[in-house]
């Protein structure tokens, strides 16, 4: 074989590997461009236009986007998802973070109890949203009897404003506190034992280690779950829709549940696709932040 | 002194996940209790925590005289088709995106990957709009479609990861043997990579088996109703009856809690990185 005819060769095989390697891609990329991308393009057209029903007519401009504000209730679920967001935030890391280093120290059973804590996790929103609803029943919830035994009052969980606001919030911290856990378990198990060893020798207290060692060592996997959960949570419906659909008085109504009910109840198109650009914008704007973050943990480790 | 510090550790460690395990199994329990009782102890006040008497009258009205087992057989349907075509999908794009990359794979997969982070229920109504125009709303086929669009991105990129760790000197030991690429794949990647394909295979049927807001809006028909909207469906079409609510919730939740008790490393190594879009 002269070198030309190997050369050939090698070339032949290039070019069929190529083509493997775009027939193994093309499906992914078909189902992703059709199920992603066309119905971006089909969100922004339609923000667009004037829309009756399913019907596409004159083109507005901005029109939908200036209606949901001052005619819809655009501004009130920015609000009430801004509360969903950060509430849930809070609740979940400031008990997720301390939970995970308890059972990530060494007893008996910790294994066991580790399940047991994770199991909300493969619980669907809707099975939640159905758990909730029973608890929280107005005339048979046990949480409603368990609260009126220690305190004397009946609340009215998802029957006031603000009561159902803070139980959404517990639902949805319920449901997915185990993740925080589990990230945050992830992370401390790459601690190395000897950073608390030597700190314990110098005589360090079990707070001053939690403050002064392992929040600080947490923080690259804090910062990453805090975006994560933060986009998870603004986009999140079925848990709200199926728990309070928003009410009462629009109370628990966030922006994503907004753009769901705009097109399924009141059959808005145009106004639902100006509220899906909304929230394709809001996330954008948060995944650069996360990937900055992801990189920049990259780099440090 | 030494001891007892660590005994009042100890003590504390064990209240706090005592405490965490009863909220976190409580309304659960609760659940399965009410879907013992008879209707008349459901709705009692105060509540009894442990039935008086226990029933399977909840469990044989859901299972037999109701619409639960059309969408339970459904639910199983859909999960096990969309496992397998994303499964394959995604495994074979990952192939080509670890090893067999020409120029631009790698961007090709960043778009990809990014998708994950695109919020579903932005694209909702634009699907929506699209199905109707092109005739396949209210079709398994739509909701078949948006969920291996939905998940085989992020299982690719999982995948990817998997095949990254493969050395290539196994493929290349291969290829002086005259094997083909497509060969390498099938008969030498793959095998090692079973443990992957099964946390991805999981991640597509945990989405799908819990999906809500993709079912409930590309399908109206009785016959094709899932899981999830068909548990919504108790609450809204007649008055509540909590018993046999709860013996719905139940059945729905406890395959997926004793596939996650069995398999918890799959569960924890596929959901933690996928677990954006839902």
């Amino acid at each position: 074989m002269t070198e030309k005819k190997r050369v050939r060769s090698y070339k032949k095989l290039k070019k069929k590997d190529f083509m493997l390697s775009l027939a193994y891609i093309m499906p992914l990329m078909i189902v992703v461009a059709l199920v992603t991308f066309v119905p971006i393009a089909i969100a922004v057209r339609w923000s667009l236009h004037d829309t009756y029903y399913l019907q596409i007519r004159d083109f507005v401009g901005f029109a939908n986007y200036k209606r949901i504000f001052t005619e819809g209730f655009a501004l009130q679920a920015i609000r009430n998802s801004l509360w969903y967001v950060f509430g849930s935030l809070a609740i979940v890391f400031l008990l997720g973070v301390p939970i995970a280093v308890v059972l990530n120290s060494k007893f008996p059973l910790q294994g066991m109890f580790r399940t047991m804590i994770i199991i909300p996790w493969v619980i669907s929103q809707t099975i939640t949203a159905m758990l909730y609803r029973w608890l929280y029943n107005n005339s048979f919830g046990v949480l409603v009897y368990l609260i009126e035994l220690v305190s004397g009052k009946r609340i009215n969980f998802l029957g006031e404003v603000w009561a159902a606001r803070i139980s959404t919030l517990i639902a949805n911290c319920w449901n997915s506190m185990p993740i925080i856990i589990i990230m945050m378990l992830a992370a401390l198990q790459s601690i190395p034992q000897d950073i608390y060893d030597s700190a314990k020798v110098d005589g360090a207290s079990s707070l001053k280690m939690y403050t002064r060692i392992t929040l600080p060592l947490l923080r690259p996997t804090i910062a990453i779950t805090l975006v994560m959960q933060s986009i998870e949570y603004f986009s999140m419906v079925t848990l709200i829709k199926n728990l309070t659909d928003g009410g009462p008085l629009y109370g628990t109504l966030t922006l994503s549940l907004y753009a769901y009910r705009s097109l399924f109840t009141s059959w808005d198109a145009g106004g639902s696709a100006a509220i899906s650009v909304l929230i394709l914008i809001f996330n954008a704007v948060l995944s650069i932040f996360y990937i900055r973050m992801l990189n920049r943990n990259n780099e440090a480790a | 002194m030494h001891n007892r510090s660590r005994l009042v550790k100890r003590t504390f460690t064990y209240i706090v996940v005592a405490v965490c395990a009863m909220v976190a199994l409580f309304p659960i329990i609760w659940a399965l209790s009410t879907s013992l009782k008879p209707e008349s102890q459901v709705l009692q006040y105060p509540p009894k925590f442990i039935p008086e008497t226990f029933t399977l009258e909840n469990f044989r009205m859901v299972l037999f005289q109701s619409n639960y087992s059309v969408y339970f057989r459904n639910t199983i349907m859909i999960t096990l088709i969309v496992m397998l075509i994303a499964t394959v999908m995604a495994s074979h794009a990952a192939y080509a995106f670890s090893k067999l990359k020409f120029r631009g794979s790698d961007v090709l997969m960043f778009v990809v990957l990014m998708t994950t982070m695109i919020p579903a229920v932005a694209e909702i109504t634009p699907l929506y709009i699209m199905f109707v125009k092109i005739g396949i709303y209210d079709t398994r086929f739509a909701l078949g479609l948006v969920y291996i669009a939905w998940r085989a991105p992020i299982m690719t990129w999982l995948m990817k990861g998997f095949f990254d760790q493969i050395p290539s000197e196994i493929s290349d030991a291969a290829k002086v043997d005259g094997a083909s690429q497509a060969q390498i794949f099938y008969q030498i990647v793959l095998p090692l990579s079973k443990p992957g394909i099964a946390s991805i295979a999981l991640l597509s049927a945990v989405f799908v088996w819990n999906d809500y807001l993709v079912s409930s809006s590309f399908v109206s028909d009785e016959d094709k109703r899932m899981l999830s909207t068909g548990i919504y469906t108790y609450v809204t079409s007649y008055g509540v009856y909590w018993g046999q609510l709860m013996a719905a919730v139940v059945i729905a939740m406890v395959p997926l809690i004793i596939l996650f008790v069995c398999l918890q490393k799959q569960f924890v190594a596929g959901l933690t990185s996928g677990a954006v879009k839902g």
